[in-house]
């Protein structure tokens, strides 16, 4: 074999070589390793440092906002009659805000919506005391719309739907309080100088004796008066509400 | 003190491949030759920094005390005594790394199993470990495969340029050798 042969076969072993990453990770740890214990301790100190600053930082603002949204989350599921529900109609008044005129009425009717839902949920949990406080709210809600509704009409909302609407959840909540006292739960419904939809229908049924109405209006209202003297508040609210449609030319619905 | 990290830095990056080959050929495990050259590189560092180098790779002077002359020869010969140190430790038995244990073969496959081990790089890897003299081994090594010259060898060892060059015909002429019993053998 000849010599140049020999030293060519030698020149092969230079395939052996070394994994890169055991090169970088062992020049690392040789070159790195003692200085580089200073320097670690000094990023720990440096980041306790900073930590302990922000700490105030911490305490001062990102806590306190996770406690409000921490009540703000638990007021969400509360029902009338518990200690944080006023918060929850504050938070529901301020997004009331943030809606427009033309969507006022169908997020009052939302807003109904839901006060039916925390009665019934007060209902299944035969939570005696908060029962008064959930039919109230129930009645404002109507009551709140309904005036708004005969006060100003936004060109967007077709009324006769909307009055149908307010017929039902009123419906409704006749229902529910006749399914309360079969329950026999007792609760004592609000009275006249309480209940907002009484205090509404009266109001309507005195501006409307002194207003001109038409045949079909004045016979509305006549079969109002009579349920009020039956104590239907809600069936008088819903012809006063039909006397309001009949107003912009609209047929009455029965 | 970050100077000497950068100059041993590009010392190491220079060597790195050159000491792992050497050292990998003299024990035959992946693992021990990692160790033992993480171990040659550490020393030498460790002495770099006490001495400092007379001549940076690049060229230059630095002006200190007791420097290292030829940090090349002083590497190799770190990477030597490591060796021995080994050697001395676990005894002259060769250690076989798993990467190099020829697996237990089916006689169906013979064939195949000879044509894996007749590959150059197993005959020569296997002839250089036979042959049973360190310095034989050390300067085919160092001077055909790291490209070192006689006379950098004979600083690394210490010995005359003459001696340096006998071993290495005799080193040579002992490889031929092996490679013709490795070859005549399969």
């Amino acid at each position: 074999m000849e010599e140049k042969e020999i030293i060519g076969k030698i020149q092969i072993l230079r395939q052996i070589k070394p994994r890169k990453e055991w090169v970088l990770l062992a020049k690392k740890e040789i070159l790195g390793e003692k200085s580089d214990y200073k320097e670690n301790f000094q990023k720990i100190f440096e980041i306790l440092f900073f930590v302990a600053l922000q700490r105030r930082f911490v305490y001062t603002t990102i806590i306190p906002i996770l406690i409000l949204i921490g009540i703000f989350g638990f007021a969400e599921k509360t029902v009338p009659g518990d200690f944080l529900f006023p918060l929850k109609k504050a938070m529901e008044e301020s997004q009331k805000m943030l809606v427009s005129q033309e969507k006022e009425i169908e997020y009052n009717l939302e807003i109904i919506n839901k006060r039916l839902e925390d009665l019934d949920k007060v209902i299944q949990s035969n939570r005696k005391d908060n029962i008064k406080p959930a039919i109230k709210e129930v009645e404002v809600s109507l009551s709140t719309t309904a005036q708004k509704l005969i006060k100003r009409i936004p060109q967007s909302v077709k009324k006769t739907e909307t009055v149908k609407e307010i017929a039902l959840k009123i419906e409704k909540l006749n229902k529910e309080k006749e399914n309360i006292k079969s329950l026999g739960v007792k609760f004592e419904d609000s009275s006249e100088r309480d209940n907002p939809l009484v205090s509404l229908v009266q109001e309507q049924i005195s501006q409307l004796e002194n207003s001109i109405l038409t045949k079909n209006q004045k016979t509305l209202l006549d079969w109002a008066k009579i349920d009020v003297n039956n104590g239907d508040y809600s069936g008088a609210l819903i012809k006063i509400l039909q006397i309001s449609n009949l107003k912009n030319g609209e047929v009455a619905n029965s | 003190m970050d100077e000497q990290k950068e100059i041993f830095s590009r010392i190491y990056d220079q060597y790195v491949e050159k000491i792992y080959r050497f050292i990998f050929l003299k024990v035959n495990s992946r693992e021990t030759a990692e160790d033992l050259t993480s171990k040659v590189f550490l020393k030498s560092w460790e002495v770099y920094k006490k001495q400092g180098l007379k001549n940076n790779p690049q060229g230059g002077e630095k002006k200190n005390q007791k420097e290292i002359k030829n940090p090349r020869a002083f590497i190799y010969q770190i990477a030597r005594n490591v060796v021995i140190d080994f050697y001395r430790e676990k005894g002259r038995t060769q250690i076989v790394s798993v990467d190099s244990i020829p697996q237990m073969s089916d006689p169906r496959t013979n064939l195949e199993k000879a044509a894996i081990l007749n590959s150059d790089l197993e005959i020569i890897k296997k002839a250089l470990q036979n042959l049973n003299n360190d310095d034989y081994q050390n300067v085919i090594i160092w001077h055909y495969l790291d490209d070192l010259s006689i006379s950098e060898i004979a600083k690394i060892w210490n010995k005359p340029e003459g001696t340096v060059r006998v071993i290495l015909h005799r080193a040579l002429k002992s490889l031929r050798r092996e490679l013709r019993k490795l070859n005549n053998g399969v």
